[in-house]
């Protein structure tokens, strides 16, 4: 990618042309995540067709601590580093392979100076297939429990 | 704010301490074949701050201190012993490390330990490469 298409890239990111949060559903309700286990992004209400941003929006990273009538509540922000996103394209292509999501949250690390100052991470994703998307929960101990899910910020271009 | 880099693609590779490692030893990546001839252009570490536990279910290093990693093109060691800290992101606000597009081939470089007392056995330490 040249300075010029990544400048266009910015520019359009800072435009955001659309955004959506999806909550990622981490296991049925009455089952316990195991590990290995993946759950997958799953019906996003636009199109998805270019990833410009993602930010893993747990609490005191992105401020979303529930969601409201569905009785799944966000992960606490200790447990973001037993996570890792891949993100496939339409012809099952990874572009993203087991991308920390310690690494898309909106500050950083808990107690970690000086973290991520807020910067947002830019992506240019294109012809995603967002439905064979997936989180991977990676820790042998301690399982999460039912009811946990993550939410995921996108600015999509499409 | 965005941050520095527009990210295509990214592989996390893995560095396993199989055995407690000794200062001055050197440990290599794993062939990555999803790696193979791809040009790089970012590298990002992660110590168990943003990262427990590997996909190899392998604990994380608790700090990245102790590493210096070493990025080799063809056979010239174009990154020499970089401290691994200052590829951390969450430690040096937020900034992805680039460097200049080129080849890497990951089967002869390595990681240099420089501290061992920060490693135990079986820990790992992981990299993200962003690569086109």
């Amino acid at each position: 990618m040249t300075e010029p298409q990544a400048l266009k890239i910015f520019s359009k990111i800072q435009e955001e042309p659309e955004i959506e949060t999806l909550f990622v559903e981490l296991a049925n309700h009455g089952q316990t995540l195991q590990p290995g286990q993946k759950a997958y992004l799953q019906n996003p209400k636009k199109r998805v067709k270019t990833i410009l941003s993602i930010t893993c929006s747990v609490p005191d990273t992105g401020s979303i601590t529930n969601y409201a009538g569905t009785g799944l509540n966000s992960i606490p922000p200790n447990r973001i580093g037993q996570f890792a996103l891949t993100i496939v394209n339409t012809k099952g292509e990874i572009l993203l392979n087991d991308y920390p999501l310690g690494a898309l949250s909106f500050n950083g690390p808990i107690g970690i100076a000086p973290g991520y100052k807020g910067k947002i991470r830019a992506f240019y994703l294109p012809n995603v297939d967002i439905q064979k998307s997936f989180i991977t929960y990676l820790v042998a101990v301690n399982p999460l429990t039912p009811s946990y899910m993550i939410p995921l910020t996108f600015t999509y271009d499409n | 704010m965005l941050n520095n880099l527009v990210i295509e693609k990214s592989y996390l590779a893995e560095i396993n301490f199989s055995n407690a490692p000794n200062n001055g030893q050197r440990v290599y990546f794993l062939d990555i074949p999803e790696l193979r001839g791809k040009v790089v252009k970012a590298v990002e570490a992660f110590s168990a701050n943003e990262l427990n536990i590997s996909p190899n279910g392998k604990n994380i290093i608790g700090n990245t201190k102790g590493i210096l990693l070493t990025l080799t093109d063809d056979s010239t060691e174009n990154y020499y012993q970089w401290p691994t800290f200052s590829l951390e992101a969450a430690q040096n606000g937020g900034i992805i490390r680039t460097i200049k597009a080129r080849k890497i081939d990951l089967t002869k470089s390595y990681v240099t330990i420089a501290d061992a007392t920060t490693i135990a056995q079986n820990q790992s330490v992981c990299f993200n490469f962003y690569y086109e």
